[in-house]
């Protein structure tokens, strides 16, 4: 099996038309761009690593944040305290709601932190070399990247609770601090499974014919 | 393997910076951020200690200051004695410097109460703690936590103050205090004082109405309507509406007393009332004295009054049974309290003592007067010993012994008569009546009677038998028939004595119902001479300080001009015509008032009628009275206006002195006519209340003199009986010979018989005539005939 980058070529990722590569990416200093469509070509994501190392810590800090200041306070009837996301799931629980707490619980607490361990288990696996697996961690990413998304359940429910409830001392909805970080934790995790590029796992399996 | 051509990509530079690594810088810059403003607003930690935790809930109750959240419950927990609720606060950065010793801290809950609905809003958003900084200063580590809103803001100007009450009445926390109906205060809280179990009620005068309290102001209760009923009439007092309802206190001060302003926070004593706190004005200074009566003390009360000519001069303190220690028997005490400040104004003790000394000296003693008839209340009063008084000498007060105040029986008044003597006499009378008529020789009369009657049957049987002529029997048959009529007559006298006997308790009733009419118009006659006597008095005061006024002046007056000699003795002249004139109105006056009472005397001839007519003249003098009383008070105040302009006059110019004194001369003249007025209503006043005593004494005389009348009447009827049956048994005896000197000669017991026949029928004749004019005219027993 012949890899292309091995072929020498690469495919514009915006008009998915092949180009040959006519430069080695890792040493030079140049950038390819798509003789087609103009934009920046590369046969792998580049600083894919760096990149999503980067956004994977940020959101790593921000999540600290995100679980520990209050997303969104509903006052109901003059009662109401705020409520951080571990506090919510709880308070859902034990309101006997446990479907719906259930789902939060997976939304909100399972599916960043599952997304956050898979980033960074993906990443160091990559960086060891690691030949375990491949197809499987790719379809780990795979899932990673298409499941990311259903954590901003959260925030969109928070937005439109915000936006709809608003009746004073009977029952008010405010937004927490907590509810920004967790924003941030899922876009930023979104991005950095974006970045992060799938075929580095397959380039430890591929060099050693290369050698 | 086939070839493709692909066209080269092209080429250009790389830049060398990935700006990726900004996101997770930013990322550490949010988050330390995010700690950094969580470690600088984390606020001072205090501990709020309250009773009960209703409603707190940790992270939930905020802490809130003019409704702005200053800081939240971090956690709820019991003091470890499980008597107190510590709740941990956390008072957020912009406010822990505000916190001092005496921040206070409460709960704040809907409350509705009568002077409003509060903390409504806590009905939604659940309990929340309010907070008052107070004065700035060191914060606390713990707090003592209030179940309610203080009242008063710690930093609000004003003078807090504590009263002393008996008792707290519907005070409570927030009553409003007023001065002249203006809210100045408020009450802020109340405690039992353990020293001596009175209520000290915490009180608050704001500013500047606190400038209003001396050490001479009198508190008392408001609370509700205070009603005074008394002889001046019937007065009303309300403070507001509101302390109507939720009780409050009003204070006053008499800035013309002597009084200091206050330092600091003062105690006071909160009377009960309006009218307890005015009386007691002076009654921290009081003179205490003993007094034993001999009379009976119904009528006189703790807090009675004592009056020198009709002044209160103190009260009763206090009545009480003591033993007599020489004879073991026990007496009443009454002990009583003179105000020092009516016997001497500068309210010095020894004064007031020293006059009090001369005035016993001349012979005041102290008497139980009757202050009012319906009531039948007592006062004490300082009166002149009408007979000879020996010298007497109050002990001092301060040689710590009861001083014994010197005293006279209380006057025998006219109402003091006791109409029941009078019933008893009748009762005995008619008793008499009746035991004459059930005694045995009554009885025996009959009897004999009756054996007469049937010794002449026997006769008449004997002599029938033995064929006497029929002119013998029909005599004996009228004999029998006259026994027969005796008989009668007896029942008639009996029934007459029983007539008599009902007669005279109809008497009675009548005579019962004059006293209590007579009553009556003492009574009415009491008051009028009381409310008259009271008018008098007044106009006898403005009249001395018109004349005291017009004295000043005259000297003045006397000082500007010595000239003016001569036309003061012509003013003089032209005073004593006006006197004169005076006199003469007064003699018309008493003219008048002796046509009164001869119409009075004229109409005492029917006692009832006599009675209402002296009411209504009594009305009319008194309405005339007052009319009277009513002028002279106008030209008073006429008097007193024309003064004033004269003082203005005088000093203004000297010159016109002249004229000055003359219209002083005029201004004298009718103060001095006034004077006459007033002394000459007086007089008729006292004139028509003799008159009237005078008739209703009669009234009594007469009413004694009719019982006396019906006792002799009683008795002569008894008489009269004693001799009826006299006559009977002289009669029954007559007949006895008569039949006995039938058997021997028949004209002369014919004539004898008839002779008896005639006396029966005159006897019975009187008998049932005095019968029937008892009948028809009851009252001529009384009125003879």
């Amino acid at each position: 099996m012949i890899t292309a980058r091995e072929a020498g070529l690469i495919s514009c990722d915006f008009c998915h038309s092949l180009n040959r590569s006519c430069i080695d990416e890792s040493s030079s200093n140049l950038q390819m761009h798509c003789h087609v469509c103009g934009s920046g070509i590369h046969s792998r994501i580049p600083n894919s690593l760096s990149k999503t190392w980067a956004l994977v810590i940020a959101s790593l800090i921000l999540y600290i944040p995100a679980n520990m200041l209050p997303i969104m306070t509903v006052v109901l009837w003059g009662d109401g305290s705020p409520d951080n996301i571990m506090s919510g799931v709880l308070s859902l629980l034990y309101a006997g709601m446990w479907p719906l707490s259930l789902l939060i619980f997976v939304a909100s607490i399972v599916i960043p932190i599952a997304k956050l361990l898979t980033l960074l288990g993906l990443l160091i696996s990559v960086r060891r070399r690691s030949q375990w697996r491949p197809a499987e961690r790719t379809q780990l990413y795979r899932i990673t990247e298409f499941i990311g998304r259903w954590s901003m359940i959260d925030i969109f429910v928070i937005g439109i609770l915000v936006a709809l409830v608003k009746f004073g001392e009977v029952a008010t909805v405010t937004p927490g601090v907590g509810a920004l970080c967790f924003a941030a934790v899922v876009i930023l995790t979104m991005i950095a499974a974006h970045s992060f590029d799938p075929r580095l796992i397959w380039d430890v399996i591929e060099e050693p014919t290369h050698e | 393997m086939s070839e493709y051509i692909l066209p080269e990509a092209d080429l250009a530079r790389k830049s060398r910076f990935s700006l990726i690594w900004l996101i997770p810088l930013l990322a550490a810059l949010i988050g330390s951020w995010l700690a950094f403003k969580y470690y600088t607003e984390q606020g001072t930690m205090i501990v709020i200690n309250f009773e009960q935790a209703s409603g707190i809930e940790a992270r939930k109750t905020s802490v809130k200051y003019k409704d702005v959240e200053v800081g939240m419950v971090r956690k709820v927990s019991l003091s470890p004695d499980l008597k107190t609720v510590r709740v941990e606060v956390e008072i957020y950065p912009d406010m822990e410097n505000n916190l001092g010793p005496d921040t206070r801290f409460w709960t704040v809950t809907p409350r509705i109460t009568l002077r409003g609905v509060s903390g409504l809003q806590t009905l939604l958003s659940g309990v929340n703690i309010g907070m008052e900084p107070g004065p700035a200063g060191s914060a606390k580590k713990e707090y003592a936590g209030l179940s309610q809103r203080p009242s008063i803001d710690i930093q609000s100007p004003g003078q807090p103050i504590v009263l002393n009450a008996e008792r707290l009445g519907s005070l409570d926390i927030g009553s409003p205090v007023y001065y002249r109906q203006i809210q100045v205060g408020e009450v802020t809280g109340y405690t039992l004082n353990p020293n001596n179990q009175k209520v000290d009620v915490d009180v608050f005068i704001f500013a500047p109405y606190h400038d209003k309290i001396r050490t001479n102001s009198r508190f008392w209760n408001a609370s509700g309507f205070e009603l005074d009923v008394s002889t001046l009439g019937v007065t009303a007092r309300l403070e507001s509406i509101t302390s109507l309802l939720i009780g409050g206190i009003a204070f006053e001060t008499d800035f013309n007393e002597v009084g200091y302003p206050i330092t600091g926070k003062s105690a006071f004593k909160l009377y009960d009332g309006f009218k307890r706190a005015h009386q007691d004005t002076a009654s921290e200074n009081k003179l205490l004295y003993t007094l034993y009566f001999v009379d009976t003390l119904q009528g006189l009360a703790e807090g009675s009054s004592i009056k020198y000519k009709g002044i209160k001069m103190g009260q009763v303190e206090k009545i009480s049974l003591t033993q007599n220690q020489d004879n073991a028997s026990i007496r009443t005490q009454v002990q009583v309290a003179i105000y020092v400040d009516r016997l001497s104004p500068s309210g010095s003790r020894l004064e007031a003592e020293k006059l009090l000394q001369a005035l016993v000296s001349e012979g005041i003693r102290a008497q139980l007067t009757t202050d009012s008839i319906v009531t039948g209340a007592k006062f004490i009063a300082l009166v002149q010993d009408p007979g000879k008084y020996s010298f007497q000498t109050l002990g001092r007060l301060d040689s710590g012994y009861d001083v014994v105040f010197p005293n006279l029986a209380a006057k025998t008044s006219l109402l003091n008569f006791d109409p029941s003597s009078v019933t008893t006499e009748l009762n005995k009378a008619i008793r008499s009546a009746n035991s004459l008529l059930a005694s045995g020789d009554t009885k025996k009369t009959l009897k004999s009677l009756a054996s007469t009657m049937q010794s002449i049957d026997t006769i008449t049987a004997e002599l029938s038998r033995q064929g006497v002529s029929g002119e013998v029997m029909t005599l004996l048959k009228e004999a029998s028939k006259t026994a027969n009529g005796l008989t009668m007559a007896l029942g008639d006298a009996r029934t007459t004595i029983k007539t008599v006997g009902g007669v005279a308790q109809t008497l009675q009733k009548d005579a019962s119902k004059a006293m209590i009419d007579a009553r009556v118009m003492m009574q009415s006659a009491g008051k009028a001479a009381t409310s008259l006597s009271g008018s008098a008095g007044v106009l006898q005061k403005d009249a001395s300080k018109a004349m005291i006024d017009a004295r000043v002046m005259m000297q003045s007056a006397g000082k500007a001009a010595t000239s003016l000699s001569g036309s003061a003795g012509a003013l003089q002249k032209d005073a004593s015509k006006a006197m004169i004139d005076a006199r003469v109105m007064m003699q018309s006056a008493g003219k008048a008032a002796t046509s009164l009472s001869g119409s009075a005397g004229v109409l005492q001839k029917d006692a009832s009628k006599a009675m209402i007519d002296a009411r209504v003249m009594m009305q009319s003098a008194g309405k005339a009275a007052t009319s009277l009383s009513g002028s002279a008070g106008v030209l008073q105040k006429d008097a007193s206006k024309a003064m004033i302009d004269a003082r203005v006059m005088l000093q203004k110019t000297g010159k016109a002195a002249t004229s000055l004194s003359g219209t002083a001369g005029v201004l004298q003249k009718d103060a001095s006519k006034a004077m006459i007025d007033a002394r000459v209503m007086m007089q008729k006043a006292g004139k028509s209340v003799t008159v009237l005593q005078k008739d209703a004494s009669k009234a009594m005389i007469d009413g004694r003199v009719m019982m006396q009348k019906v006792g002799k009447t009683a008795v002569t009827l008894q008489k009269d009986a004693s001799r009826t049956l006299w006559h009977i048994n002289k009669a029954s005896l007559a007949i006895e010979k008569g039949i006995n000197s039938t058997m021997s000669e028949d004209s002369a017991l014919q004539y004898r018989f008839q002779q008896l026949i005639n006396d029966l029928g005159e006897a019975a004749s009187s008998f049932s005539v005095l019968a029937d004019t008892l009948q028809r005219k009851p009252n001529s027993l009384i009125l003879g005939k």
